[in-house]
């Protein structure tokens, strides 16, 4: 074997130490965006002509329910993240300690598949920092984006004064905008709620959230 | 309820993971925490 054969056979069979990290956090805030958008755009289109289509109106639907899953879904990819980068002692504003301490944490999270907030809070207590306040902004919008999430995604059909429409209406009523293409005698949730109103203001509490989190921890924004 | 500050600060100076097991279950008993819905 000459040198050069060597040198091919080197470059065939050795294997490059390199690894990628995949990030999916901002394209889900930017795709809730993006649907939040697209929503809007179809309210002022029909607003000016009756509805074209059912299928324009099935688009509407989809925009507003994909933004509003999207935003709880960076949610939870951001503070996963945030462990997740920790765990690899690559989070500027924390003492290696303060990130061993959220290292070592992640496990049990993560095994035990708890909800996003209290993922956020309890990151918070363990570098010794308070945690937002439960009953103010922006923890309580974004606990109620979750919790719309949840509706939306467990749905369950029933009857107008039952107890998950109630709680949705009770907590998001007079938040945004109501769906402009839903006449008044429509059901407040979902058909009321789910307008770009709904969609922007569940984009902006996640983002709001996400935000006082990141100053709280003391750690760079992320978006 | 609060957390009781002496498991963090044990947790802090040992890093134990028993010990920030035990906080994280204090702090899931404090908060009423639920598995997130799937």
């Amino acid at each position: 074997m000459n040198a050069k054969q060597l040198q091919a056979k080197v470059v065939a069979t050795g294997s490059v130490g390199r690894r990628v990290r995949h990030d999916i956090m901002k394209q889900y805030f930017e795709a809730a965006g993006y649907f939040a958008d697209c929503a809007a755009s179809i309210e002022d289109e029909t607003q000016k002509a009756a509805l074209k289509d059912k299928i324009e109106t099935s688009q509407h639907r989809a925009y507003v329910v994909g933004a509003v899953v999207l935003a709880a879904m960076a949610m939870e990819t951001c503070i996963n993240g945030i462990y997740l980068d920790a765990c690899s002692k690559n989070l500027k504003g924390l003492d290696d300690r303060e990130m061993a301490l959220l290292a070592k944490s992640w496990a049990f999270l993560d095994e035990r598949h708890l909800d996003t907030l209290f993922k956020y809070m309890h990151a918070l207590l363990l570098v010794g920092k308070r945690e937002l306040p439960p009953g103010e902004n922006p923890y309580q919008g974004a606990k109620n984006l979750i919790d719309l999430r949840n509706a939306l995604t467990h749905y369950k059909p029933e009857w107008d004064d039952a107890k998950i429409h109630e709680t949705i209406k009770k907590q998001l009523k007079g938040r945004f905008d109501v769906n402009p293409l839903a006449p008044d005698a429509y059901l407040w949730f979902p058909e009321q709620c789910l307008g770009s109103g709904c969609a922007k203001w569940a984009v902006n509490a996640a983002e709001d959230f996400v935000r006082a989190f990141c100053k709280q921890l003391g750690i760079p924004k992320r978006i | 309820m609060e957390v009781p500050p002496g498991w963090l600060k044990l947790a802090h100076q040992t890093l134990d993971e028993e010990i920030l097991e035990n906080f994280l279950a204090q702090n899931l008993e404090r908060a009423g925490a639920v598995r997130e819905e799937r």
